[in-house]
This record gives C-alpha cells, structure tokens and sequence, in this order.
C-alpha cells in the first residue's frame, strides 16, 4: 500500500469523521424511519386545510375529541390549491379523511380528478340559503361564506364607484394572480359575472388600473401596507377584523355598485379516507351552533346557518346583489378564462 | 460501454423522482405551443439582459481579486450571497429600496435585473477571478522572455486558459436568471416571468401537472443544449503553479468597494432593521423567537436544529459523492452532472413529495434527495479544479498496490485534499442552510420544519420584525459557519506547506 507516514496520520481522524458521519447516518435512518413506518391509530382523524383555518385546533377540535373519543391532527397548507394537489398527489393512497376550504372552482379540479367522495349531512337543512350548497352531488358541505370588496385607503384616494371608472385610475390597485391564488381567481370570476361576454373589453380598460398581479392575498396585502398602491381587492370583512382587532379601520371597504361575488368555502370527505366515520361526524359537527358560532370572529366569513353575528359585523360590507357563477360554467371555462386574461394582460 | 452505463445508472437513481411524476402524469404532457415559446423567448431575454448587466457589474471587482489585501478578501467572501442568503429578505429590502423612490418602476424587467445582478453577479466574480488567475506566473514570464507582448500573451495564453472558466461563469448566471424563481414572483409583471413561475402557477393552482412538466422538459432540453455547447470548450490545465498577484490600481478598487457597499447593503437590511424594531420593542421580538408559545406556531428553534443537521448530513454525503463521480475524469460524467442545472427545482420538489408519498419515505431523507440532485453540479464545479490538478499517478500507483477505492480514498485522497473537501462541504452547508424552492414547495413544514421556510412564514403573515430577527440569525450561523471552516481550511493549508 503506498502511503506515507504523514498520510497515516491524517487518516485517523479522517476514520473518525467517517465514523461519526456513519453514526449519523444510521441514527437519522433509525428515527426517522420508524417516524415513517408508524402507522395511523384507527381513531385517528386527519384534516388537511389551509393556514387560516389553524384557529380549529384550539378552538373547537378539543370538543370534538372529547364527544368522540379520538385524536384530531389537523394539517395546514398555505392555499386551497395546494390541498389538492397534495390530495392528487396521495390519491389511492390518501393520508387525510377530510379537505377543509374547498370553493366551487377549486371543487371542480377535485371533483375531475376523482379524488373526493360524496357525503350528505344531515345538518345541511340548517342551513339558512340553499343557494350557498354548492356542490349537488355532496361532494362538498359549504360551512361558511363571504363576498370580495376592494379595500382602500381613504386617506389617499376617493374610490371609482364603479369597476369600469377604474380606468381613470392609472396604477392604483393591487389585484391577485388568478393562476395562484383563490381571491385571484374569484376576482375574474366577479368581473365575468358583471360583465358576462364584454367581459374581456373590461379588463382591455382595467389593466391600466393595476399595479401587479400578486401571487397571493398575503403578498398583495404586504404591498398595499407598503402603499404601493392605494387600493387593493381583498374582502368584504376586512372592515369588521380591524375595528374587532385593532379599534379602528385605517382601510375601508367597499362592493362597487353593491354587485359583490360570492365565496363559498366547503368541507370534502376524502375517497378511501381511513377514518370516514369520524370524518363525516366532524362535517356533521361543523354545520352544529357550536361550530358554526365560532366562524366570525375566527374565519372572518358569514357562518351558512342561523345564528347570531357578532356585533362588530356591523362594519363588514354586504353585498347588495350577489353574483355567481353556476358550477358547470365555471367547470368548462375555468382554464380557458384564465388563459384568456393572461393574453390580455400581457399584451 | 461499462463506464456509459455506470453515468447512466446513477443519473437515473438521481432522476428517480421526476421519472415517476412523469409517468404518473404522462397523459398530460405536450411540447411545443405559442405560449411556452413566448415564455421562452421572454425568460430568454430577460436572463440574457441580466447575465450582460452581472458581467459589467462583476468584471472590475473580479479583476480585483487578484490582489492581495482585506478588501480582496471580503469580494471573495461575497460568493455566498446567491447561496444562503433567503430569497424572502432580499425581496423585503429591495421592496424597503424600491419604496424610497416611487416613480421607479417597480414590477418591471428593470427591478428584475435590478435583483438578479446583487443575487448573480458574486457568482460571476468568482469564476471571472478564477479564470483571470488561470494564467500562471512561471508562464507569463516565460512568454515575456520569449518577446511576446501584451495582445500575444492575451490571444494565446490568457484566452485560451480563461476561456472555459469565464464561459461557466456566464452559463451559471444566464441558468441562475433564466430559472430565477423568488425574485420574478415578486418584481416580474406578467410579461417578464420565468419557466419556474410558470410551472409553479401550473401545479399549485391549475394543478396542470401535464402542463408543469412540458414547460420542464423544454427548459431541461433548453438548458442541457447550452450546457452543452460550455462543456466540449476545451480546457487547460496547469499544475502545481502560483497563481498570478498583484497590485491593482486605485479606480478597481474605488469601483469594487462600491459593488462591495451594494452588496452588504441588501444582506444587512434585515440586520439593521431587527436591531432597529428589537430596540423600539425593547427585544419583545427576540423573546418570541424563544418563547414556547410562540414556538408552538412557528417552529422557530426546531427548525433551525433540523436545517442544520440536514445542511450537515447533506453536505457531508455530498462533497463525497461529488468527488467520487468527478475522479473519474470523464466527460459523459460531466455532462450528465452539469445537465441537473435545467432540472426545475419545482418539478424536482413536486416529484419528490409524490414519492415520499407513494414510498411512505420521511421527509428528512426526501429533501435530502432532492439536495443531492440540485447541489450535484455546484459540488462538481468547486472540486472541479482540484481534480484537475490531482496527480493522477498516485492513483495509479495504489491501484498496482492493490488498494481498493476506498482505501485510496482514505490514504491518498483525502489526506491531500482535505483542505478542498472541507471547503467544499462548508460551501454546500451554507447552500443547503438557506435552500428555499424545494423546503416550500415540498410542503414540510410541519413534519420537518426548516429555516429558509419558517423565515418565508413569519414575512407572509405579517411578523415582519420576528421574520428580520430570524433571517438575521440565519445569516449570522451560516457566516460562523462560513468562518469557522475558513479556519480549519486556512489551518490545513498552512499545516501541509
């Protein structure tokens, strides 16, 4: 072997480090793969929902647990669209029994990729609008709805009162991507639903108006805090959340012309879910007064049943005239629109 | 044949991921459209804009380099920004930048190359550097007495030997602008986006996978074509020689301090900010951080220990892999490591969350995977020149002894290059440290909470004075890290002389 005597001596510790490096090697391998193997307890409930709904763990998942005797793990995801496609990507073999914050569009993507199975709640005749159930074949529950509104800053600008007036206003708002994110997407949808087929000639004019199209709200919402922009589209609540939360309203909102788009968000049992009991128990749960009592305040939307809103409310916008669009539209067009409003923007 | 299919074993190992996301979505894909060569061109455009503004940007600094004082050591150690520094922070101080002056146009191909330049540029004066000191002293004597002048020495040995090096400098920045992925998202208007953006609004929102993965075939065939053309540049190889060093003249260094100023400007805002918020708040911000409370949400402290013990195991299994691949000195190897550039790390992140799935395999090992996949061909571009220079005789040597690989490893390789494999895993751990594309999109957050996403966390939900503090203490590990292993490669150096 040819080796010198000074190479044998840097050797050794060198057999150290590969030692340590091995030892590690085996550790993490050891912890980590038991981490995986373990399996799921069988009265264990999955949830997969996004960060905004986090509020559920400590505020109405410990009930649920104590009524039924089980272990709730509630797994956040930053939007609606990466639940699905974490559910696409598990699909035959899928970790969660339920999808919370499903809208219709995002349903239609769930519901082509077959990727959801239909449950009918006995609480649904609770709930107060039977327009707002979505989904015919219960592949959803709708638990709670809103509607979009442009937030403003009063003091730096007095808004068009409507959509169209936007054109008058070069650079002035903030919208959101509809290729990556919900709001984004309900945005288009809103405009369609106002203007119907004339719809593209309306943004030919509205484009002027924006000032970016932000991945999503959080992004668009850090923007407009920056006053890069005097307006954005945001939520018909925000009013309500910063006098409950900070006393008063910096930002006002408003629904031009009082024709605001409806948002609904539902609650999906996930096919070959592991635990479908207590799943459909939880959707059975979410149209209860007690879960449903805690939507305004923590979800900042209108819960879908009968109960009483907080006073605060009183500072959130309601739409005069709500839009929507029917479901099998929104199906067929989905990609196509989107398509559509990028050659407009980018032209 | 053997050695093709040894290449081709190892690559496809390494390609496992992306392979079963393609057949599990292979009804979808489809090459070609007037969409995906608009995006091209633009993203094209757009890289090629970028790459010319770093080149100017970097020329004169890298020139300076090759003196010999503190200011030349500090250019040096910019090389790290574009590794570690998070993409998040560097967006908040461009937008706090951009804020001061309203009427620049802030979402537009400026403010891009804007970015681009302070994220690439380092990088471009690092391998300018190199391939500026590629000229040996002994031979530039030589060809001084042999009555060559300036231009001569120029054309036939400073060209020559620069070439291939200043060429990878160039391809690295055009790869690093073209796939650029943060900083697009956030100053690129739909107009100016780029192949990774338009992947990433595929799968998480139209959930077009087929989709997502024609816009990554293109972009590996795109960039596999251009990584082409840089590898079969011939190479010269010049062993055991003393670099040139020497004086540089007063305007480089006035013009390299002002790139120098730039640079630290954009990393040190968060810095100056947290000390700034910590002190309104009187460390209200700094108590969260270690508060369990406060923990519970955002796992702040876990994920720093799993972000290092990932950065450490990855770096460590890497810088050895990398080596073992590159001794054996052959150029299917090279350009199968260097082709991974075009690999889209969104695809790459996508494909293997779809297989930790499908294999139940923990997300420690999946990330880990896929960090041996991107880091590959920046491994094998730091080891490259110590294996160029490696004397390959002792190998042969040994091997007439009989010793196996590994002991060859053991006794001769890694005693004589102790110094290049410590540098490199100090290299690699600091990469991995501030990895941001495959910790966000692989969604792990809760399983295996890690720092450049926990940072992205605090920004995106508003905790902008706990987000500073954090990306401060980011910084501030990888720099002991950078520093601590600068020493022991510093001490290894003056040990062997």
């Amino acid at each position: 072997m040819l080796c010198c005597p000074r190479m044998q001596r840097t050797a050794a510790p060198f057999q150290t480090t590969v030692s340590i490096v091995c030892a590690i090697v085996i550790l993490f391998a050891v912890i980590f793969g038991a981490a995986s193997c373990s399996g799921r307890g069988g009265s264990e409930l999955v949830i997969y929902t996004y960060d905004s709904m986090s509020w559920i763990e400590n505020k109405v998942v410990p009930a649920f647990e104590a009524a039924n005797k089980c272990k709730v793990r509630v797994v956040l995801f930053e939007d609606t669209p990466k639940i699905i496609s974490r559910l696409i990507l598990e699909k035959g073999r899928p970790e969660a029994d339920l999808a919370i914050g499903l809208t219709p569009s995002s349903l239609i993507l769930a519901k082509n990729e077959g990727i959801l199975a239909p449950y009918k709640s006995a609480g649904l005749d609770r709930i107060k609008d039977k327009s707002l159930i979505f989904s015919g074949d219960h592949l959803a529950t709708p638990y709670d709805y809103g509607a979009l509104a442009i937030v403003y800053d009063p003091a730096k600008i007095t808004p068009p009162a409507t959509l169209r007036e936007f054109k008058n206003f070069p650079k002035s708002i903030i919208i959101e991507d509809p290729r990556s994110s919900s709001p984004g997407t309900d945005f288009l949808f809103w405009t369609i639903a106002l203007y119907g087929d004339g719809w593209k000639d309306f943004w030919k004019e509205f484009r002027g108006a924006v000032v970016t199209a932000a991945p999503g709200w959080s992004e668009a919402f850090t923007k407009f805090e920056n006053g890069e922009a005097p307006m954005m589209v945001s939520y018909a609540t925000d009013g309500a959340y910063a006098v409950h939360n900070y006393g008063e309203s910096r930002y006002k909102a408003y629904i031009p012309e009082g024709k605001g788009f409806i948002q609904i968000e539902g609650v999906s049992l996930v096919r070959h879910a592991n635990s479908p009991r207590l799943a459909k128990a939880f959707i059975d749960y979410m149209l209860s007064d007690e879960f449903q009592n805690e939507i305004p305040l923590n979800q900042w939307m209108f819960p879908v049943t009968d109960v009483a809103l907080p006073a605060v409310f009183s500072n959130a916008v309601v739409p005069e005239t709500a839009l929507t669009i029917d479901a099998e539209t929104m199906s067929k067009n989905q990609e196509k629109w989107i398509t559509e409003w990028y050659e407009i923007m980018t032209q | 044949m053997k050695k093709r299919l040894f290449t081709a074993a190892w690559l496809s190992c390494a390609l496992f991921p992306v392979i079963m996301l393609c057949l599990r979505f292979y009804g979808g894909i489809s090459i070609g459209g007037r969409e995906t060569a608009r995006l091209f061109a633009s993203a094209s455009l757009q890289a090629a804009l970028s790459t010319a503004a770093c080149f100017v940007v970097a020329i004169v600094p890298a020139y300076y380099l090759g003196a010999e004082n503190r200011l030349a050591k500090a250019l040096h150690l910019t090389w790290i920004i574009p590794f570690f520094y998070p993409v998040i922070s560097a967006i908040i101080s461009f937008s706090i930048i951009y804020g001061i002056f309203p009427s620049f146009p802030r979402y537009s191909l400026l403010s891009v190359i804007i970015a681009h330049v302070f994220f690439n540029s380092p990088v471009l004066v690092r391998f300018l550097a190199e391939s500026f000191s590629a000229l040996p002293r002994t031979m530039r004597e030589e060809a001084i007495v042999s009555g060559a002048g300036a231009f001569a020495r120029f054309i036939h040995l400073q060209l020559p030997l620069s070439l291939k090096g200043a060429a990878r400098g160039l391809f690295l920045t055009f790869v690093f602008c073209f796939t650029s992925f943060g900083v697009v998202l956030s100053f690129g208007s739909l107009k100016n986006t780029t192949p990774e953006v338009a992947i990433f609004s595929a799968m998480s929102t139209n959930l077009n996978f087929g989709s997502a993965l024609s816009i990554a075939l293109v972009q590996f065939f795109f960039i596999g074509a251009l990584n082409a053309l840089v590898t079969i540049l011939p190479s010269y190889e010049c062993e055991n020689e003393i670099p040139v060093r020497a004086k540089r003249p007063l305007w480089s260094a006035v013009i390299s301090l002002v790139w120098l100023l730039f640079e630290g400007m954009i990393v040190a805002a968060p810095v100056v900010w947290s000390v700034r918020y910590a002190l309104q708040r009187k460390g209200a911000a700094f108590a969260n951080l270690l508060s369990p409370l406060f923990n519970r949400q955002f796992p702040v402290m876990l994920s720093l220990i799993n972000s290092t013990l990932l950065s450490f195991f990855c770096a460590a299994l890497i810088s050895i892999f990398a080596w073992f691949i590159l001794s054996k000195k052959r150029l299917q190897d090279e350009f199968a490591v260097n082709s991974l550039f075009g690999l889209s790390s969104a695809v790459l992140a996508m494909s293997l969350l779809y297989v930790s799935i499908r294999f139940r395999i923990h997300p420690f090992f999946s990330i880990a995977w896929g960090y041996l996949v991107m880091s590959l061909p920046y491994a094998f571009s730091f080891l490259q020149n110590q294996a160029a220079r490696f004397d390959s005789s002792l190998r042969e040597q040994s091997a007439l002894d009989g010793a196996n690989a590994i002991n060859r490893f053991l006794y001769i390789e890694w005693p004589l290059l102790s110094r290049a494999f410590r540098s490199v895993f100090m290299q690699l751990f600091a990469i991995f440290f501030g990895e941001f594309t495959i910790a966000y999109i692989f969604q792990a957050a809760q399983r295996l909470p890690l720092a450049s996403v926990t940072a992205y966390q605090l920004a995106s939900r508003r905790m902008i004075t706990e987000s500073y503090l954090f990306t401060s203490l980011i910084t501030i590990i990888v720099a002991c890290a950078c520093a601590v292993f600068s020493t022991l490669a510093s001490e290894s150096k003056s040990s062997e002389q």
